[in-house]
């Protein structure tokens, strides 16, 4: 809210510099939100809306602020009597129960002419540009007292209809837009056609101008959602959709119109018709809250004496009803709708006798017991496990191009995963982006960007890991049970001119290691397929006989899709599995006496596509008495061996010397 | 068979009369080929023999040779390091400056050095680190901290919705203290790290996806006086022990009373200038004393409870310490580590 700081001080006697005034204000709650300029004879300071003060949203609402705070008194600007309420003398119908309160007076042989330079002055210091003394005063009273009023030239119209819209109607605004409407938008209309969103924004029709004779001025409140959604979704971003989407008391419009007519009559010198309008079916009930000392003493840390605390809430306006041994019963005035429970109260006193006083003291009691995630104790060991073997963490993004899974092949057309297909992608109803859609299935989408930067920046050997979630839906399901959150570990190694087996072993090895290092044990590989990698580097990773993730080598389509020049190893790991595997008390075996070893190598002759891994597990099974089992070589082959499709492996047999 | 065992006897006496005389480690090097390793050495031409035995023999014959093979293994490592003591060290150079060619170092991501460094001074107080969901119910994202069907500040929380209106993305960690207080019994004290979403435009100092920390601390007693001096330490701890911090009132519709904390700008001490828009203090946090419809809805007594709960968005942190200007850097794929190269 832009404060012209003179016109500030037409309501509190203050000899407070701009800057002084701006400290204050931000010390009891509304803070200066842009640097203080100086703008047509005044200097504006530009403060914070309060998300739930729609007093504050006016120049006397701050000027009170401002008095509670230096014990001034507010001057409230000067009121007219209105006319005695006549509504049969109106033709004015309302036919909506979202119409709070509307109140309306009527003005005959008026002349809309420039106003008063006083007037453009104030307008112009707060931003609005001065139009006509009519709209001019309207504009005045909203930004002075906070609520919005409406001008009509009565001539244009033959009755007024306060409704809620139906579907397809429309409206030109004043400002030279149209509006589309539909049920839930409430309008003021005449017989035939809309009139303006009362809400929000006038009518070009029944708009005033220099031709205009005859006024009916209204101040008029509604069911606030009703105001603001209307707002959001016809885009009309203007002070008055803004004051009337928080709730202002019905008494405003009552004060405003008083305002109007004191204004009507110094500006214009003009008095309005006899009778008023004047639609208020549910008068809101007077406030009161019991302050006990008990409660703003254990709020505040500290002893504040109700004296006190009293006089801080009469310099706000609220009056103290009664005062008994402990306790404060104190009526909330109307202008504060936000002020609704004791802890409201509490922080009014807090607030003007100033946040600075509020001791310091750290709680004294002792902690409580440690709440336990034992996922994120796993994934803070993992992180450090991985960056020691010299991997780099990043994190990603966790939304995702759904038309890129689709290119990746990781989805299929349906959105069904295209490795587990009793599973779907999670799409996003609304996005800032429409291409960021869908939350991500995987860890390698997020990855591959890095290792493209990486590329950019010619590395030439890449290792990255990330930890986060994954998401799916199980279309079996309904509601919020459906939706399924997996935290993963992804590593990705790449390296230009390697070989596939290497890079895919180097990889293995930083798994099984990583793996290891947490306390999981019986670790093994088995071929399985996965639409990310080739069909013959692609495997589960296996702790006994539970897959606790999937390795392998990345497509070369993908990798070519993807812009990523090198052989390409990838490994996700569902952190839930491994933490569920994870021995917590495992420890490495120590020895402190030397066992002496009968070393011998011997050579096996295996059908070319045995996998080595199962023949020497089952090797140190048939040893049972401490003989280790270690692959000496990597398998060989020569010509003869190539024609018989077999090859040859040396294995290193460390048997204990017993003798 | 016997014949082998001779033969195996006499290479390792002819080995060890050889190995006494070799003078040098390159003489030694040359006998390690011609009895051991060499395709034509003893052991090689003895393997041969093995494989023409007959399957009774095998067995023995290969032990033999083995217990053989690593006598002589054992012969010359100790004459190599006899030959090596009897060497004048102050002749030996080595290049000590050649470069290692073992993989780079890694690191750790931005995100995470800093939520450590956070988590590590509210460990030190007690706190647990927690954890939640990021597709959240409105119940616990909206409802539970005391932002209503209606409530004007839903507007100011542009949601990403999975299914309006009751299935979301998280829009703040919120949703994760309600979840705990939800199902846990007070006293309690956690921070909860997470990614937020909000449906918003995205430009260099704006995204719709942000870090955010959020601290919660629920017992019997607890005041205003507690959060300031938590707050306090906390910013002592994070921006140095001389930096200075106030509390101002400001609106948070889960808390109340509520309060902002901000630091002096470091640039200008309180002047005003670009860094601090014209303030001269920087807001690095929102906190307040929880209101007492949040404790109520998950339920929790709040005659019996009171507790305070702070938050604060860690990217402009995360920028400022890692010198990065644009947020979109953060987790976009673009941020990468120079000695990582």
């Amino acid at each position: 809210m832009r404060i012209p700081y003179n016109w500030l001080k037409e309501y509190i006697d203050t000899k407070k510099t701009p800057k002084e005034a701006a400290m204050l204000l931000t010390s009891i709650g509304h803070a200066l939100d842009k640097p203080i300029v100086e703008e047509h004879q005044d200097f504006v300071l530009d403060l914070e809306d309060r998300g739930n003060r729609s007093d504050t949203m006016s120049i006397v609402g701050i000027a009170r602020e401002f008095a509670a705070a230096t014990g001034e008194k507010l001057k409230f600007p000067k009121l007219s009597i209105i006319p005695t309420t006549q509504n049969e003398n109106f033709k004015i119908k309302i036919e909506s129960d979202r119409v709070l309160r509307w109140r309306a007076v009527i003005y005959k042989n008026v002349r809309a002419s420039d106003s008063p330079k006083w007037l453009k002055l104030r307008l112009l210091a707060f931003g609005l540009e001065p139009k006509n003394t009519i709209i001019d005063i309207t504009n005045y009273v909203m930004l002075e007292l906070g609520m919005p009023t409406h001008a009509f030239d009565l001539d244009s119209f033959d009755e007024i209809i306060l409704r809620q819209a139906k579907k397809g109607e429309s409206l030109k605004t004043f400002d030279g837009g149209t509006l589309s409407f539909d049920e839930n938008d409430l309008l003021a209309s005449d017989s035939k056609k809309p009139l303006t969103l009362t809400t929000a924004v006038g009518g070009e029709e029944s708009g005033i101008t220099t031709s205009t004779k005859n006024v009916l001025f209204e101040a008029g409140l509604y069911d606030q959602p009703t105001a603001r959604r209307s707002a959001l979704r016809l885009n009309v971003r203007n002070e008055t959709a803004a004051r009337l989407g928080k709730y202002l008391h019905p008494q405003y419009c009552e004060l405003a119109l008083a305002r109007i007519i004191y204004l009507m009559k110094s500006v214009c010198n003009l008095e309005p018709e006899l009778s008023s309008f004047d639609y208020y079916p549910n008068k809101p009930e007077d406030r009161t809250i019991e302050l006990t000392k008990e409660r703003l003493d254990l709020l505040a840390g500290e002893t504040i004496g109700l004296g006190q605390a009293g006089k801080i809430l009469e310099s706000l306006e609220f009056l103290i009803e009664g005062v008994h041994n402990e306790k404060l019963i104190v009526k909330v005035p109307y202008f504060r709708t936000d002020v609704t429970m004791e802890e409201d109260v509490i922080e009014e006193i807090l607030r003007i006798r100033g946040y600075n006083l509020i001791p310091s003291d750290l709680p004294q009691k002792p902690s409580p017991e440690v709440l336990a995630f034992p996922i994120m104790q796993l994934e803070e060991k993992l992180r450090d496990i991985l960056v020691n073997l010299g991997l780099t963490e990043v994190i990603g993004l966790q939304i995702q191009d759904e038309s890129q899974l689709k290119a990746l092949n990781l989805v299929t057309s349906e959105n069904y995963l295209v490795d587990n297909k009793s599973f779907k992608a999670v799409r996003l109803e609304n996005s800032w982006n429409e291409e960021l859609n869908t939350m991500r299935t995987e860890l390698f989408t997020s990855l591959k960007g890095y290792a493209q930067t990486y590329l950019k920046h010619q590395a030439t050997k890449i290792s990255l890991f990330e930890i986060g979630k994954t998401f799916y839906q199980d279309p079996k399901k309904t509601g919020f049970d459906k939706y399924i959150e997996q935290r993963k570990a992804a590593l990705l190694f790449l390296q230009k001119n390697s070989d596939q087996y290497t890079q895919f072993l180097s990889l293995k090895e930083a798994v099984f290691k990583a793996l290891k290092q947490l306390g999981l044990d019986k670790l093994s590989i088995i071929n399985a397929k996965h639409s990310l990698f080739k069909e013959n580097i692609s495997a589960n990773v296996l702790c006994g006989t539970v897959s606790i993730g999937s390795i392998g080598i990345i497509k070369q389509k993908i990798c070519s899709f993807s812009d990523l020049d090198g052989t390409t190893s990838y490994a996700e790991l569902d952190l839930e599995q491994v933490s569920l595997l994870q021995d917590q008390s495992f420890l490495p075996k120590t020895l402190t006496s030397v066992k002496n070893f009968i070393i011998e190598d011997i050579t096996y002759t295996l059908d070319e596509r045995e996998e080595v891994g199962p023949f020497i597990e089952k090797l140190s099974k048939e040893f049972q008495d401490g003989t280790r089992v270690l692959l000496k070589n990597t398998p060989y082959k020569d010509a003869t061996l190539s024609k018989e499709h077999k090859k040859k492996v040396t294995i290193t047999v460390y048997k204990p010397n017993f003798t | 068979m016997e014949d082998i065992k001779d033969n195996l006897s006499k290479i390792l006496t002819e080995a060890k009369e050889k190995l006494l005389s070799a003078k040098s480690l390159k003489e030694l090097n040359i006998l390690k080929l011609n009895f051991l390793v060499g395709k034509k050495s003893h052991f090689n031409t003895l393997t041969d023999v093995l494989k023409s035995a007959s399957k009774e023999h095998k067995a023995e014959l290969g032990r033999n040779i083995n217990l053989a093979k690593n006598q002589l293994e054992e012969m010359f490592l100790s004459r190599t390091n006899d030959l090596l003591l009897a060497t004048d060290e102050s002749k030996e150079w080595f290049d000590l400056t050649l470069p290692h060619t073992s993989p780079k170092i890694g690191h750790l991501s931005p995100d995470t050095q800093v939520i450590r460094k956070m988590n590590s001074f509210f460990i030190r107080h007690g706190y647990s680190v927690a954890e939640g969901r990021d597709i959240e119910e409105d119940a616990f994202n909206f409802e539970k901290t005391n932002l209503p069907k209606d409530h004007p500040a839903r507007d100011l929380q542009d949601t990403i919705y999975i299914e309006s209106p009751e299935i979301l993305l998280r829009t703040h960690t919120s949703s994760v203290e309600t979840r705990i207080l939800s199902s846990y019994k007070p006293p309690l004290r956690f921070v909860v790290p997470g990614i937020s979403y909000r449906n918003e435009l995205i430009n260099p100092s704006n995204h719709a996806l942000f870090q955010q920390y959020q601290g919660v601390l629920v017992d019997e007693g607890i005041s205003m006086a507690n959060l300031k001096a938590t707050l306090e330490e906390f910013a002592k701890f994070m921006y140095g022990k001389d930096v200075k911090t106030r509390l101002r009132c400001k609106y948070y519709p889960e808390v109340e009373p509520g309060a902002g904390m901000d630091v002096l700008c470091s640039f200008c001490k309180g002047e005003g200038c670009r860094i601090c828009k014209h303030r001269g203090w920087i807001e690095i946090l929102g906190s307040g004393m929880i209101h007492r419809n949040v404790l109520e809805k998950c339920g929790i007594d709040y005659r019996k409870y009171s507790g305070f709960a702070f938050g604060m968005g860690l990217d402009r942190i995360i920028m400022t310490q890692f010198g990065i200007e644009d947020i979109r850097h953060l987790h976009g794929g673009n941020l990468v580590y120079e000695d990582t190269l």
